[in-house]
């Protein structure tokens, strides 16, 4: 039962992490701009961006492969730390700073948020201890990351079918807009 | 080598969501330059001020306008491709709430127009009326068409032009739906 929990919540991690690390890839701009203004010169910012980027693709890999690991559990606790701990500069800062956590998009300020999910990444980090004493073998945890990046890729085509269909609307509204102009 | 097939599939599942998520980028890019460049439902309001509070029978409109909470009068002409466009969208019979003013050169314009678009139903109930004078829009205050006239509580509120179906099925008079209390 541990095993089957922790296992659960360790799918969670990794789709949470390679979530946010596809999002950072994605747009690398966001959260470089949440670096600077919290303060950081723009020289660090980006490599910093890059580092945090690799440091959750790395993580959620290796949650899915070595959850027993204690690497792999201190970088999990170490990231949602630095977080609240960015959380925590942003209030001094006294002004809304984006988040962009989980990618940009989201109207997501960093603030007290970080501090609550600090939390859940804790227990999940504890439940996962509790749950592996040893690695699960290779074929398991290839499993289990095709599962997940299988739902993440999901996840992002029901996006992309929306964005086709708004896109789609879009193209029809200006045909009979077209149609309507020469006459006004 | 299972495992192996597991790992291929899920980094090649990853990077389709990369490119799903810069595919996303690409259309939310493309509506941007839809909405500068102003294509993008943008209807035009009109000015029909003297209109304003008036009730719609005042102008020619069915007395039936005059007792709706919240009505919608559609001017249509058969020499616009958009009214033609939007003619074919409308859902049969015309929804609760919709008027339409069909302005056309003569009675088998108009036949032809309500037949071509499936509205016979609507016309005999009296919810399309036909103006080949355009003497309704005139006293109005319009000149152009397609325009949505909205009435509120039996008078004339506002109008806009309709530039899409899309516009248009946003703008349709809400139905009041009756719930039983208790």
């Amino acid at each position: 039962m541990t095993l089957f929990l922790a296992t659960i919540v360790a799918c969670v991690m990794s789709a949470v992490l390679l979530w946010a690390a596809l999002e950072k890839l994605r747009n690398p701009a966001a959260i470089t701009s949440t670096i600077e203004r919290l303060g950081f010169p723009a020289t660090l910012s980006r490599p910093l961006a890059r580092t945090l980027t690799v440091a959750e693709l790395s993580l959620g890999v290796a949650v899915s492969f070595r959850p027993d690991h204690a690497a792999t559990q201190t970088g999990i606790v170490l990231l949602a730390a630095l977080f609240a701990v960015a959380a925590l500069i942003a209030l001094r800062l006294r002004e809304p700073v984006p988040c962009n956590c989980v990618g940009a998009g989201s109207d997501a300020v960093l603030g007290a948020r970080q501090w609550i999910a600090l939390v859940p990444w804790l227990v999940g980090v504890a439940v996962v201890r509790a749950g592996f004493a040893e690695a699960p073998n290779l074929e398991t945890a290839a499993a289990h990351f095709a599962a997940v990046s299988l739902l993440i890729a999901t996840l992002h085509s029901i996006t992309v079918w929306r964005s086709r269909g708004e896109a789609r609307g879009d193209r029809e509204s200006a045909r009979e807009m077209y149609a309507w102009l020469p006459s006004h | 080598m299972a495992a192996i097939a597991l790992i291929a599939t899920a980094v090649l599942a990853l990077l389709v969501a990369l490119l799903f998520a810069a595919l996303v980028e690409m259309y939310r890019d493309v509506r941007q330059l839809r909405d500068a460049m102003g294509i993008l439902d943008r209807p035009l309001p009109v000015n029909v001020t003297d209109a304003v509070g008036m009730r719609a029978s005042t102008y020619g409109l069915p007395r039936a306008i005059d007792a709706a909470d919240s009505a919608l009068v559609l001017f249509l002409s058969d020499r616009c491709g958009t009214c033609r466009q939007l003619a074919h969208g409308l859902t049969r019979p015309l929804v609760s709430g919709l008027w339409l003013v069909l302005e056309v050169r003569s009675d088998a314009g108009a036949a032809d127009f309500i037949e071509r678009y499936g509205l016979a139903d609507s016309a005999r109930e009296g919810r399309i009326i036909v103006d080949p004078t355009t003497e309704i829009a005139r006293r109005i205050g319009i000149d152009t068409t397609p325009v949505g006239v909205r009435i509120e509580n039996g008078a004339i509120a506002h109008a806009t032009t309709v530039p899409s179906t899309r516009y248009l099925n946003t703008i349709l008079p809400e139905p009041v739906e009756l719930r039983q209390a208790g």
